[in-house]
């Protein structure tokens, strides 16, 4: 435990200049800023800020980044509550009651349940973060070649059970992903694999061009092609905050959120918007007045704020303790590290401490700037939405070109980036989520690498000898199973209750 | 391929032997035509997916219980396509030598992804028959997303001949223009902005050379 503190201490260090602050408060703003403008997730968000950082320090682009991620999960609620349009994809759930109660002229006491919330539920995600990373890491270090192709697998297999009623298409995707990822020269035998002579190709598709095509362009594309030239603008509100002392009552749900929304994060893929579902289904169940929810009850609000922003700190759990992303936002940041020569997983602990606990410390900053600047610039944040959509839309074009030029240099990049952009439209159109092949690409190299150094040293059969190995790979098959399984029994129970 | 040695010459060759060699073919072939197929052009293969999905599409007009879902098995299709693909190419991959490497080779992790699509694939497909999955969206203005991807493909033609700065300005006036911006201001101010802004953020403080283009390059040098 001494060693967290003292580590924590030694990261907090490199954050005491100005710069750092700057580069805090900068990716908090941009972060609020994005996740307030509707169409641009915390994924999207962050991955167009990364092209700034590709020359600075890994730790001031980590903090910066981390300042955006943070920012933007806030931000998605404040339009989600002023215009019922939420600025992200987990910020519908803070529409469900936000947007009731800005209705009937609580928008400020909607607006400061969605920040004070947010603050508290970044907090304890940080805090579960600390001390459950660090000895999650140092197991994580013995583990085997087959239990990280088993992991792996685990965190791939949980994105389609959480795909919820179209489990099939996320676990296309899934694969989709993973095959995109084969293409290049392959890991160990330094073989050319499906690159038909395109010498760009050699080392296969860069990340993040393909994640800003995918999450950036494709959403663009989605958006253009259902545009309304006369739904330019959203109406305006106005509202007042009200005192400190009222949210005090809602520590019990903002506590039980905030831990349920961790503990959601954690898990691979899933990500803020069912961790904001499933604390709101919670609060619902335990309410004295569970008829209020959808009409403007507070605890509405606190559950999906709270969640969603203590789903930041669990998503980065398995990021650094397996070079896992546990949501998309998570799966931006390792191409971030990667670009900084930082190999996510839980040799980062022991190779580059300084950024890791750097992080740790530049969460709760980026916390506690969030409460003041949201509370400064409430009134401002709303007037995002008085950008035009179409100044907006070729801008997000524009950003998308040079953020991906920039990684390399390339115009093959970029031309592979607005080639996932119509995959993405096209993905989302067709009702394929885009967040699994990210997953699927992220997580392809290090199950192959695995997988196949397994297999030379052990041969097939690791993976039914080695214990921790087999449980890890029946889990796999039950987080698919299960809930299958689950759905049938249910609906054969109503069937049968149906009949007379 | 030659008859083995342990068939006497003018004797019938025996089942298993025959079966063999069927196999020994089977796969010589699927070498050499996984060989020509790695060395075709891309666009060439792109053509060849696309002649497929149309005729998936043509055949899927013919139900009208497939039709709504047209665009979600095009798009299983196509991945589909994809892994079938990248299985015949994995015959043209060198044969790795020595008891470790043999035990996983650079097609093994291609094969066991395709293998894992077959079974989703099927039961996405049972899905999609038994009505689980909502039908495709209507579609919304495909000339004007058609328009928006043209205008992005010529202005990145561009690049290397009017340069990055012109080429954007241009897109940006483009993409606002599709979009029915009709005040003047903003369709002047929005694109020098940006060029103003990128030229500052990206060429002078982060340090990416954007492309000049050879006008400019021939003219000022």
């Amino acid at each position: 435990m001494g060693d967290i503190f003292h580590n924590l201490y030694q990261g907090m260090l490199p954050l005491l200049g100005v710069t750092p602050m700057i580069f805090i408060i900068v990716g908090v703003i941009s972060g609020i800023m994005g996740g307030a403008i509707p169409g641009i997730s915390p994924s999207m968000a962050v991955a167009l800020l990364l092209p700034f950082t590709f020359s600075m320090e890994p730790t001031m682009a980590i903090i910066l980044l981390m300042g955006c991620y943070i920012g933007a999960n806030y931000g998605g609620s404040i339009t989600a509550v002023s215009i019922n349009t939420p600025g992200t994809p987990s910020a519908a759930v803070t529409a469900f009651d936000g947007y009731p109660m800005a209705k009937s002229g609580r928008a400020g006491e909607a607006m400061g349940i969605s920040l004070y919330a947010s603050v508290f539920g970044g907090i304890i995600g940080t805090l579960i973060l600390i001390f459950f990373s660090v000895p999650l890491a140092k197991v994580a270090l013995k583990f085997w070649p087959s239990e990280y192709f088993a992991l792996c697998v685990l965190g791939l297999t949980t994105v389609a059970t959480l795909g919820g009623t179209h489990w099939q298409k996320a676990l296309v995707s899934v694969l989709f992903g993973l095959m995109l990822n084969t293409i290049g020269f392959d890991p160990i035998l330094g073989v050319s694999r499906f690159t038909f002579q395109i010498t760009n190709m050699f080392d296969g598709f860069s990340l993040i061009p393909v994640l800003i095509g995918l999450f950036a362009l494709g959403e663009v594309f989605s958006n253009i092609e259902n545009y309304d030239p006369k739904e330019q603008k959203f109406e305006k509100i106005s509202y007042q905050w009200p005192p400190v002392k009222y949210y005090w009552k809602l520590r019990g749900s903002m506590l039980r959120s905030s831990v349920l929304g961790t503990i959601v994060g954690i898990f691979p893929g899933a990500g803020g918007t069912i961790a904001s579902f499933l604390a709101y289904d919670m609060e619902k169940r335990m309410s004295k007045h569970p008829e209020q929810f959808g009409k403007g009850a507070p605890e509405g609000v606190v559950a999906a704020e709270a969640a969603n922003s203590a789903s930041v700190g669990g998503a980065m759990v398995p990021l650094l303790t397996l070079g896992i992303p546990g949501s998309s936002t998570a799966a931006v940041l390792i191409g971030a590290l990667m670009i900084h020569d930082l190999q996510p997983g839980p040799e980062l602990f022991v190779k580059a401490p300084e950024v890791v606990y750097g992080m740790f410390v530049s969460m709760f900053i980026a916390n506690a700037f969030m409460l003041f600047i949201g509370l400064w610039g409430s009134k401002l944040w709303v007037r995002v939405t008085d950008l035009r959509k179409s100044i907006l839309y070729p801008l997000i074009f524009t950003f998308s070109i040079v953020g991906s030029y920039a990684v390399n240099n390339s115009l093959f990049d970029v031309g592979v980036c607005i080639a996932f952009g119509v995959v993405g439209w096209l993905f989302k159109r067709y009702g394929y989520p885009a967040a699994p092949i990210v997953l699927g690409l992220v997580l392809g190299r290090i199950a192959e690498m695995n997988f196949r150094q397994a297999v030379m040293v052990s041969g097939y059969r690791v993976f039914y000898t080695r214990p921790l190995t087999l449980i890890l790979l029946i889990i796999s098959v039950a987080a698919v199973a299960l809930p299958i399984v689950q759905k049938r029994v249910i609906t054969k129970r109503r069937e049968q209750e149906a009949q007379p | 391929m030659s008859k083995p040695d342990s068939c006497p010459p003018g004797a019938a060759i025996p089942p298993l032997l025959l079966t063999n060699l069927l196999l020994e073919g089977s796969v010589w072939f699927l070498r050499q035509f996984a060989t020509y197929v790695s060395t075709m052009n891309v666009g060439v293969v792109f053509l060849v997916l696309v002649v497929f999905l149309l005729l998936i599409g043509f055949l899927l007009r013919r139900s009208a219980r497939l039709v709504p879902y047209t665009g979600q098995i095009l798009v299983l299709a196509s991945i589909l396509f994809m892994a079938a693909l990248f299985t015949l190419l994995t015959h043209s991959f060198p044969i790795a030598k020595g008891k470790m490497a043999a035990a996983t080779d650079a097609g093994s992790i291609v094969k066991l992804w395709s293998a894992l699509l077959v079974p989703i694939a099927i039961l996405t497909m049972i899905a999609i028959l038994k009505g689980k999955e909502d039908p495709d969206e209507p579609f919304g203005s495909l000339a004007r997303v058609g328009a928006v991807v043209a205008s992005v493909v010529i202005s990145l033609l561009l690049f290397n001949f009017i340069g990055y700065y012109i080429s954007s300005a241009l897109f940006i006036l483009a993409v606002m223009l599709l979009l029915q911006e009709r005040n003047k201001v903003l369709l002047a101010a929005i694109p020098l902005g940006w060029v103003v802004f990128t030229y500052l953020m990206f060429a002078r403080l982060l340090y990416v050379p954007l492309p000049v283009g050879s006008l400019f390059r021939g003219m000022f040098g």
